[in-house]
C-alpha cells in the first residue's frame, strides 16, 4: 500500500530541509506565525479579532475537524489544497460501504460456487 | 354663586398639593424615558450611517509605504544581515532599522495592500495567508542562520521607520532579555504518529447476532487499550526528548486534514535545544523512532524553526 510505504519511510532521514523550503506543511507554519511569536502593537491596527478568528479556524482544522463540522464550519472543504485527501477518503468510504452491503446481502444466499471455494478447500 | 365649585376647587388644590411630589417624580421618569428613546434613535441613525459609509483607509495616504517587521535582533549582530533578502512583497529587500541595543528586520510594503481594510480582506483568503506566512517564515530562517532572533507574529506593521524604532525602545528590556535567553539555541519540532490500527473486525461474517455483538465489544476494548498505550508512549517519548531541551512546548495535535499523513498525530511538540546538542537531539529522535517503529509509531523531526514557541506573546521571557 502506498500510504503504508509513506508511513514506513523513516521520517527523520533527510527530512531536515529548512521548513520554508522543504515540505513543511502549511499547518506547521501557520500554527507558529499566527499563534506564536511576539506581539507588538504596530500602527496598522490589524484588528486582532480577525487574526483570532483565523486562528480559531486554523485551530479547528488542526485540532478537531469533527467539532468544526458540528458547528457548520467547513471552509477548508472548498480549498483544493486541503480537501483533496478528505474527498478521496470520503469516496473510498462510500465505495467500501456499498461493497459491504452487497457482500452482506450475498452472504444471506446459498454460498456461491466460485473459484475462491477451491482455494479454501484445498 | 358657585360656592360649591369654589369648595371643590379648594379641595382639589389640597389633594393636588399632596400628590404633586409623586406626579413630578412620574413626569420626570416619563421625560427621562422619552429622552432616552430620542437619544437611542439618534444613536441608531448614527451607527447605521457609520456602518453604511465607506471606511477611510488608514490615516496615511494609500500610495505610501509601511514597514513590515519580521523579527528583532541585537544591534551588535545586525550587520550580518544577508544582502538582497526578498520580503513578503516583491520589490524592496529586507533591511535593518536600529535603535539603541536592538534592531528590527523590516521591509517596506505598499500601504495600499497592507492597510487595515485590505489586510482584513487578505486574512480571509487562505492562499494569501499561505504565501505571506511562507515568505515571513523564509525571511526569519535566513536571518536566524546569521544571528539570534526574536520572531514577531505575522502582520506587525508600522507606518514609519521612526515608529519601528519607538516600538523597539518601548519594549527594549524585555526584548534584550529574550535575545539573551535564546542565544545559541534553536527550536525543533517533533511529531509522533501512530499508524492507523488494523481493522479489528475479523474477516468473514459473524455467525449470529450475539457473536456479532461480542466481536464488537472486543473490538472496542482493543481500541481503548491501544489508545491508552499510545498516550503512554507519547508521554514517554516527550519525557525523553524534554531531557535534551532547555524548554519544551506541547501544542494540540493536528488533524489528518492538516498534516496529510495516513496516521494519527499523538504528539505535536516543540523543543528549545542548545545548538551543541543538535546532533544529540537528532540521534535521540532516530533512536526513539527505531525503538517504537515495531509498535506502529513514527517520529518526525522538523526544523530548525525560529523560536516561535519560546517567546511569550506580550512579555518575552523564558523560564
Amino acid at each position: 500500500m502506498s500510504s503504508d510505504e509513506l508511513f514506513r519511510r523513516p521520517p527523520t532521514h533527510g527530512a531536515l530541509h529548512s521548513p520554508s523550503q522543504g515540505p513543511a506543511n502549511l499547518a506547521d507554519i501557520l500554527e507558529r506565525v499566527l499563534d506564536k511569536g511576539i506581539v507588538i502593537a504596530g500602527d496598522i491596527q490589524i484588528n486582532l479579532l480577525d487574526i483570532e478568528l483565523l486562528t480559531i479556524k486554523l485551530r479547528l482544522l488542526v485540532a478537531s475537524v469533527e467539532r468544526a463540522r458540528e458547528m457548520g464550519i467547513n471552509w477548508w472543504e472548498g480549498d483544493p489544497g486541503l480537501s483533496s485527501g478528505a474527498k478521496a477518503l470520503e469516496e473510498e468510504n462510500r465505495d467500501l460501504r456499498a461493497r459491504l452491503e452487497r457482500l452482506e446481502s450475498a452472504a444471506g444466499l446459498p454460498a456461491p460456487k466460485s473459484e475462491n471455494v477451491d482455494a479454501s478447500s484445498a | 354663586m358657585p360656592a360649591p365649585h369654589d369648595r371643590l376647587r379648594a379641595l382639589l388644590a389640597e389633594l393636588a398639593a399632596e400628590d404633586v411630589g409623586a406626579l413630578l417624580a412620574e413626569a420626570r421618569d416619563a421625560g427621562r424615558d422619552d429622552a432616552r428613546k430620542a437619544l437611542r434613535e439618534l444613536w441608531h441613525a448614527a451607527y447605521l450611517a457609520a456602518a453604511a459609509a465607506p471606511r477611510p483607509a488608514a490615516a496615511a495616504p494609500a500610495d505610501g509605504s509601511a514597514w513590515w517587521v519580521y523579527c528583532v535582533v541585537s544591534g551588535a549582530e545586525a550587520a550580518r544581515l544577508p544582502d538582497g533578502l526578498a520580503g513578503v512583497t516583491p520589490g524592496p529587500p529586507v533591511e535593518i532599522i536600529a535603535s539603541g541595543r536592538l534592531a528590527a528586520v523590516v521591509s517596506s510594503v505598499p500601504l495600499a495592500e497592507f492597510n487595515d481594510e485590505r489586510l482584513r480582506q487578505h486574512l480571509e483568503d487562505l492562499a494569501w495567508v499561505e504565501r505571506v506566512a511562507r515568505a515571513h517564515e523564509a525571511v526569519l530562517e535566513s536571518v536566524m542562520a546569521a544571528m539570534t532572533i526574536v520572531p514577531l507574529r505575522l502582520c506587525t506593521i508600522c507606518l514609519t521607520p521612526e515608529r519601528v524604532g519607538a516600538l523597539l525602545d518601548d519594549q527594549s528590556a524585555d526584548l534584550v532579555s529574550a535575545l539573551e535567553a535564546l542565544r545559541g539555541r534553536t527550536e525543533w519540532g517533533v511529531k509522533l504518529f501512530a499508524a492507523p490500527s488494523a481493522p479489528a473486525e475479523p474477516e468473514g461474517g459473524a455467525a449470529d447476532g450475539s457473536d456479532y455483538l461480542l466481536r464488537k465489544r472486543q473490538a472496542r476494548g482493543a481500541r481503548e487499550e491501544a489508545q491508552r498505550a499510545a498516550t503512554e508512549s507519547a508521554q514517554r517519548i516527550h519525557d525523553a526528548l524534554q531531557s535534551e531541551a532547555v524548554a519544551a512546548a506541547v501544542n494540540p495535535p493536528q488533524r489528518p486534514e492538516a498534516h496529510g499523513r495516513d496516521a494519527e498525530m499523538l504528539l505535536n511538540a516543540a523543543y528549545l535545544i542548545d545548538d551543541e546538542r543538535r546532533e544529540a537531539l537528532r540521534a535521540q529522535v532516530e533512536g526513539l523512532d527505531a525503538e517504537y517503529a515495531p509498535d506502529g509509531f513514527a517520529l518526525e523531526l522538523t526544523g530548525p524553526w525560529p523560536p516561535y514557541n519560546f517567546v511569550a506573546p506580550a512579555a518575552p521571557a523564558l523560564p
